[in-house]
Protein backbone atom coordinates (compact mmCIF):
# COMPACT_ATOMS: atom_id res chain seq x y z
CA UNK A 1 0.00 0.00 0.00
CA UNK A 2 2.58 2.63 1.20
CA UNK A 3 5.17 1.30 -2.04
CA UNK A 4 1.94 2.42 -4.15
CA UNK A 5 1.87 5.87 -2.75
CA UNK A 6 5.23 6.26 -3.64
CA UNK A 7 4.84 5.29 -6.96
CA UNK A 8 2.03 7.31 -7.70
CA UNK A 9 3.68 10.46 -5.92
CA UNK A 10 6.63 9.88 -7.92
CA UNK A 11 4.84 9.44 -11.18
CA UNK A 12 3.12 12.72 -10.48
CA UNK A 13 6.35 14.17 -9.79
CA UNK A 14 7.74 13.15 -12.69
CA UNK A 15 4.71 14.36 -14.94
CA UNK A 16 5.02 17.57 -13.30
CA UNK A 17 8.36 18.06 -13.85
CA UNK A 18 7.97 16.79 -17.86
CA UNK A 19 5.33 19.24 -17.95
CA UNK A 20 7.20 22.24 -16.55
CA UNK A 21 10.25 21.25 -18.78
CA UNK A 22 7.81 21.39 -21.37
CA UNK A 23 6.54 24.82 -20.49
CA UNK A 24 10.08 25.87 -20.11
CA UNK A 25 11.29 25.33 -23.36
CA UNK A 26 8.11 26.32 -25.51
CA UNK A 27 8.67 29.82 -23.67
CA UNK A 28 12.42 29.65 -24.24
CA UNK A 29 11.32 28.74 -27.77
CA UNK A 30 9.43 31.96 -28.29
CA UNK A 31 11.96 34.42 -26.56
CA UNK A 32 14.53 33.11 -29.13
CA UNK A 33 12.52 33.49 -32.09
CA UNK A 34 11.34 37.26 -31.14
CA UNK A 35 15.21 38.27 -30.30
CA UNK A 36 16.60 37.06 -33.49
CA UNK A 37 13.21 37.94 -35.24
CA UNK A 38 13.93 41.88 -33.80
CA UNK A 39 14.59 44.55 -36.49
CA UNK A 40 18.00 44.95 -36.76
CA UNK A 41 18.75 48.97 -35.83
CA UNK A 42 22.08 50.99 -36.41
CA UNK A 43 25.16 49.15 -36.63
CA UNK A 44 23.77 45.74 -35.11
CA UNK A 45 24.68 44.14 -39.07
CA UNK A 46 27.11 46.19 -40.03
CA UNK A 47 30.86 45.08 -41.03
CA UNK A 48 33.59 47.20 -40.81
CA UNK A 49 36.05 47.48 -43.29
CA UNK A 50 39.25 49.66 -43.85
CA UNK A 51 40.97 50.89 -46.56
CA UNK A 52 44.97 52.03 -46.54
CA UNK A 53 46.39 54.45 -49.15
CA UNK A 54 49.26 54.74 -51.51
CA UNK A 55 51.79 57.45 -49.77
CA UNK A 56 50.69 59.35 -53.28
CA UNK A 57 47.30 60.10 -52.31
CA UNK A 58 46.87 63.02 -50.64
CA UNK A 59 43.28 64.10 -48.50
CA UNK A 60 41.21 65.37 -51.57
CA UNK A 61 42.59 62.24 -53.38
CA UNK A 62 41.07 60.20 -50.15
CA UNK A 63 37.66 62.65 -50.31
CA UNK A 64 37.24 61.72 -53.46
CA UNK A 65 37.76 57.74 -52.72
CA UNK A 66 35.09 58.13 -50.07
CA UNK A 67 32.78 60.02 -51.96
CA UNK A 68 32.67 56.99 -54.79
CA UNK A 69 32.31 54.83 -51.71
CA UNK A 70 29.10 56.17 -50.84
CA UNK A 71 27.46 55.85 -54.08
CA UNK A 72 27.30 52.20 -53.11
CA UNK A 73 23.88 51.76 -51.08
CA UNK A 74 25.13 49.29 -49.34
CA UNK A 75 27.93 51.24 -47.64
CA UNK A 76 26.46 53.20 -44.37
CA UNK A 77 29.60 55.12 -42.77
CA UNK A 78 32.92 55.91 -42.95
CA UNK A 79 35.65 57.35 -41.26
CA UNK A 80 38.84 59.17 -42.99
CA UNK A 81 42.12 59.53 -41.33
CA UNK A 82 44.13 61.96 -43.38
CA UNK A 83 47.57 62.02 -41.49
CA UNK A 84 47.31 57.83 -41.56
CA UNK A 85 46.24 57.91 -45.16
CA UNK A 86 43.33 55.31 -44.32
CA UNK A 87 39.17 54.97 -44.53
CA UNK A 88 37.35 52.97 -42.09
CA UNK A 89 33.89 52.10 -43.45
CA UNK A 90 30.63 49.87 -42.65
CA UNK A 91 28.16 48.34 -44.98
CA UNK A 92 25.76 45.62 -45.22
CA UNK A 93 27.77 42.09 -45.28
CA UNK A 94 24.40 40.87 -46.46
CA UNK A 95 25.02 42.49 -49.77
CA UNK A 96 28.33 43.11 -50.49
CA UNK A 97 32.06 42.41 -49.68
CA UNK A 98 34.52 44.76 -48.47
CA UNK A 99 36.80 43.60 -51.56
CA UNK A 100 34.03 43.86 -53.82
CA UNK A 101 33.61 47.35 -52.35
CA UNK A 102 37.35 48.46 -52.77
CA UNK A 103 38.09 47.12 -56.24
CA UNK A 104 34.99 49.04 -57.35
CA UNK A 105 35.85 52.54 -56.03
CA UNK A 106 39.71 51.92 -56.69
CA UNK A 107 38.57 50.94 -60.91
CA UNK A 108 36.04 53.73 -61.11
CA UNK A 109 38.53 56.28 -59.36
CA UNK A 110 41.98 55.31 -60.53
CA UNK A 111 42.55 56.17 -56.45
CA UNK A 112 45.41 53.58 -55.17
CA UNK A 113 44.24 52.07 -52.55
CA UNK A 114 44.52 48.50 -50.76
CA UNK A 115 41.86 46.72 -48.75
CA UNK A 116 43.40 45.86 -45.09
CA UNK A 117 43.10 41.93 -44.52
CA UNK A 118 42.86 40.72 -40.78
CA UNK A 119 44.33 37.69 -40.59
CA UNK A 120 43.19 34.62 -38.21
CA UNK A 121 45.97 34.75 -36.01
CA UNK A 122 45.24 38.57 -35.46
CA UNK A 123 41.45 38.25 -35.32
CA UNK A 124 41.86 35.98 -32.46
CA UNK A 125 44.17 37.65 -30.57
CA UNK A 126 42.25 41.05 -29.99
CA UNK A 127 39.13 43.20 -28.90
CA UNK A 128 36.19 42.91 -29.02
CA UNK A 129 36.32 40.80 -25.71
CA UNK A 130 34.51 37.82 -26.67
CA UNK A 131 35.90 34.59 -27.01
CA UNK A 132 34.25 33.16 -30.34
CA UNK A 133 35.82 29.68 -28.89
CA UNK A 134 33.78 29.78 -25.82
CA UNK A 135 31.14 27.00 -25.45
CA UNK A 136 28.56 29.94 -24.46
CA UNK A 137 29.21 31.59 -27.34
CA UNK A 138 28.90 28.71 -29.72
CA UNK A 139 25.70 27.31 -28.34
CA UNK A 140 24.00 30.71 -28.04
CA UNK A 141 25.16 31.28 -31.96
CA UNK A 142 24.09 27.98 -32.85
CA UNK A 143 20.62 28.45 -31.65
CA UNK A 144 20.82 32.01 -33.53
CA UNK A 145 21.54 30.33 -36.58
CA UNK A 146 18.32 28.02 -36.30
CA UNK A 147 15.80 30.70 -36.50
CA UNK A 148 17.67 32.46 -39.38
CA UNK B 1 19.29 65.77 25.46
CA UNK B 2 20.27 68.81 24.03
CA UNK B 3 23.45 67.04 22.91
CA UNK B 4 21.25 64.75 21.51
CA UNK B 5 19.17 67.52 19.76
CA UNK B 6 22.08 69.00 18.71
CA UNK B 7 23.53 66.05 17.33
CA UNK B 8 20.62 65.50 15.17
CA UNK B 9 20.25 68.63 13.95
CA UNK B 10 23.64 68.20 12.88
CA UNK B 11 22.90 65.37 11.07
CA UNK B 12 19.99 66.85 9.62
CA UNK B 13 22.08 69.74 8.10
CA UNK B 14 24.18 67.73 6.96
CA UNK B 15 21.77 65.66 5.15
CA UNK B 16 20.64 68.72 3.56
CA UNK B 17 24.58 69.69 2.41
CA UNK B 18 24.88 67.19 0.92
CA UNK B 19 21.25 66.93 -0.45
CA UNK B 20 22.32 70.16 -1.91
CA UNK B 21 25.86 69.27 -2.72
CA UNK B 22 24.95 66.31 -4.66
CA UNK B 23 26.52 66.68 -7.96
CA UNK B 24 25.02 64.82 -11.05
CA UNK B 25 26.40 61.81 -12.54
CA UNK B 26 27.89 61.92 -15.71
CA UNK B 27 25.18 59.89 -16.76
CA UNK B 28 23.00 61.96 -15.87
CA UNK B 29 24.18 65.09 -17.50
CA UNK B 30 24.08 63.44 -20.84
CA UNK B 31 19.96 62.95 -20.24
CA UNK B 32 20.05 60.49 -17.59
CA UNK B 33 17.70 57.63 -17.86
CA UNK B 34 14.58 59.38 -19.29
CA UNK B 35 13.15 57.64 -22.20
CA UNK B 36 13.28 58.47 -25.77
CA UNK B 37 12.77 56.96 -29.03
CA UNK B 38 15.94 54.74 -30.13
CA UNK B 39 16.72 56.34 -33.26
CA UNK B 40 17.98 53.28 -34.58
CA UNK B 41 14.96 51.03 -34.10
CA UNK B 42 12.05 54.05 -33.78
CA UNK B 43 9.64 51.40 -32.41
CA UNK B 44 11.90 50.96 -28.97
CA UNK B 45 12.50 53.62 -26.62
CA UNK B 46 16.38 54.06 -24.94
CA UNK B 47 17.50 55.84 -21.54
CA UNK B 48 18.56 59.00 -22.97
CA UNK B 49 22.19 58.65 -20.96
CA UNK B 50 22.70 55.79 -23.13
CA UNK B 51 21.62 56.93 -26.28
CA UNK B 52 24.29 59.56 -26.02
CA UNK B 53 27.10 57.10 -24.89
CA UNK B 54 26.16 54.62 -27.73
CA UNK B 55 26.72 57.65 -30.26
CA UNK B 56 29.64 58.54 -29.10
CA UNK B 57 31.25 54.57 -28.73
CA UNK B 58 29.98 53.85 -32.51
CA UNK B 59 31.83 57.18 -34.05
CA UNK B 60 34.66 56.48 -31.45
CA UNK B 61 34.90 52.79 -32.76
CA UNK B 62 35.32 54.47 -36.54
CA UNK B 63 38.02 56.74 -35.47
CA UNK B 64 40.00 53.43 -33.82
CA UNK B 65 39.74 51.38 -36.81
CA UNK B 66 40.80 54.50 -39.14
CA UNK B 67 44.11 54.01 -36.59
CA UNK B 68 46.62 52.00 -37.82
CA UNK B 69 48.13 52.22 -34.34
CA UNK B 70 45.36 50.81 -32.31
CA UNK B 71 45.22 48.48 -35.13
CA UNK B 72 47.10 45.45 -33.25
CA UNK B 73 44.32 45.91 -29.96
CA UNK B 74 41.02 46.43 -32.02
CA UNK B 75 41.95 43.60 -35.28
CA UNK B 76 38.67 41.88 -35.51
CA UNK B 77 36.57 44.67 -35.84
CA UNK B 78 38.18 44.93 -39.40
CA UNK B 79 37.79 41.26 -39.78
CA UNK B 80 34.60 39.64 -41.73
CA UNK B 81 32.28 37.56 -40.02
CA UNK B 82 30.67 34.66 -41.72
CA UNK B 83 27.35 35.51 -42.70
CA UNK B 84 24.50 35.06 -39.99
CA UNK B 85 26.78 35.81 -37.12
CA UNK B 86 26.92 39.25 -34.77
CA UNK B 87 29.79 41.56 -36.66
CA UNK B 88 32.46 42.56 -34.15
CA UNK B 89 31.28 45.84 -34.42
CA UNK B 90 28.16 45.49 -33.09
CA UNK B 91 29.42 43.15 -30.16
CA UNK B 92 32.02 46.48 -29.34
CA UNK B 93 29.48 48.79 -29.46
CA UNK B 94 27.34 47.27 -26.66
CA UNK B 95 30.53 45.65 -24.74
CA UNK B 96 31.63 49.23 -24.38
CA UNK B 97 28.56 51.40 -24.12
CA UNK B 98 27.58 48.93 -21.38
CA UNK B 99 30.74 49.42 -19.67
CA UNK B 100 30.73 53.35 -19.85
CA UNK B 101 27.21 53.26 -18.85
CA UNK B 102 27.68 51.61 -15.86
CA UNK B 103 31.12 54.19 -15.19
CA UNK B 104 29.23 57.37 -15.84
CA UNK B 105 26.47 56.16 -13.17
CA UNK B 106 23.35 54.57 -14.91
CA UNK B 107 21.37 52.95 -12.25
CA UNK B 108 20.10 50.37 -14.63
CA UNK B 109 23.30 49.77 -16.94
CA UNK B 110 25.13 46.35 -15.92
CA UNK B 111 28.02 45.29 -17.27
CA UNK B 112 29.14 41.80 -17.37
CA UNK B 113 32.33 41.74 -18.91
CA UNK B 114 35.75 41.28 -16.98
CA UNK B 115 37.26 43.32 -14.85
CA UNK B 116 39.60 46.37 -16.56
CA UNK B 117 42.42 44.76 -15.21
CA UNK B 118 42.05 41.37 -16.17
CA UNK B 119 40.16 42.58 -19.43
CA UNK B 120 43.90 44.03 -20.60
CA UNK B 121 45.76 41.38 -19.39
CA UNK B 122 47.15 38.84 -22.14
CA UNK B 123 47.68 36.56 -19.49
CA UNK B 124 44.12 36.21 -18.07
CA UNK B 125 42.45 37.47 -21.08
CA UNK B 126 43.58 34.96 -24.16
CA UNK B 127 41.62 37.76 -26.67
CA UNK B 128 44.22 40.53 -25.81
CA UNK B 129 47.21 40.10 -28.05
CA UNK B 130 49.43 42.44 -25.90
CA UNK B 131 49.76 45.01 -22.93
CA UNK B 132 48.76 48.54 -23.57
CA UNK B 133 51.25 50.97 -23.34
CA UNK B 134 50.84 54.75 -22.49
CA UNK B 135 50.91 55.79 -26.32
CA UNK B 136 48.32 53.36 -27.42
CA UNK B 137 45.82 54.80 -25.01
CA UNK B 138 46.65 58.33 -25.26
CA UNK B 139 45.53 57.29 -28.78
CA UNK B 140 42.48 55.82 -27.17
CA UNK B 141 41.70 58.82 -25.37
CA UNK B 142 42.11 60.74 -28.56
CA UNK B 143 39.79 58.59 -30.52
CA UNK B 144 37.04 59.16 -27.65
CA UNK B 145 37.21 62.61 -27.76
CA UNK B 146 36.58 63.02 -31.39
CA UNK B 147 33.98 60.69 -31.37
CA UNK B 148 32.27 62.72 -28.49
CA UNK B 149 33.07 65.79 -30.85
CA UNK B 150 31.39 64.25 -33.93
CA UNK B 151 28.33 63.51 -31.27
CA UNK B 152 28.76 67.12 -30.64
CA UNK B 153 29.20 66.34 -26.77
CA UNK B 154 29.77 69.68 -24.77
CA UNK B 155 33.43 70.18 -23.96
CA UNK B 156 32.97 69.98 -20.41
CA UNK B 157 31.29 66.78 -20.51
CA UNK B 158 33.97 65.43 -22.71
CA UNK B 159 36.65 66.46 -20.26
CA UNK B 160 34.88 64.46 -17.74
CA UNK B 161 34.50 61.87 -19.67
CA UNK B 162 38.29 61.75 -20.76
CA UNK B 163 39.10 62.39 -17.06
CA UNK B 164 36.83 59.20 -16.52
CA UNK B 165 39.41 57.39 -18.68
CA UNK B 166 42.08 58.83 -17.51
CA UNK B 167 41.12 57.24 -14.30
CA UNK B 168 41.51 53.95 -15.79
CA UNK B 169 44.79 54.24 -17.07
CA UNK B 170 46.93 52.48 -14.42
CA UNK B 171 44.43 49.87 -14.41
CA UNK B 172 44.62 49.44 -18.13
CA UNK B 173 48.17 50.37 -18.91
CA UNK B 174 49.94 46.73 -18.31
CA UNK B 175 53.58 47.79 -20.05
Amino acid sequence: MQKNIWITWLKRAGLAFLITLGMLTVVLVIHIYQVSNRPRGGVDGWQMARVNFEKSVDSTGIVLFRYALHQHKSVYHSFPNMQAGTLAFAFDPTKTKASELCNSVVQKTGIQATLLRISSEEAANACPVIDQHSITYRISSGLQKLFR
Amino acid sequence: MPACCAFLLGLTSCDKDNDDMQEQTLYEKLGGNRMVSDPRNPSQMIEQGRLGLRSVVDSTIFVIAADPNLQPYFAPLLAEVTAGNTTNLAVLSRSLTDFFSVATGSATATYSGMNMRDAHDPARNPRMALKADNKSYDDFIAAVVKGAQQNNVPSELIGEVGALIEALRTTIVQR
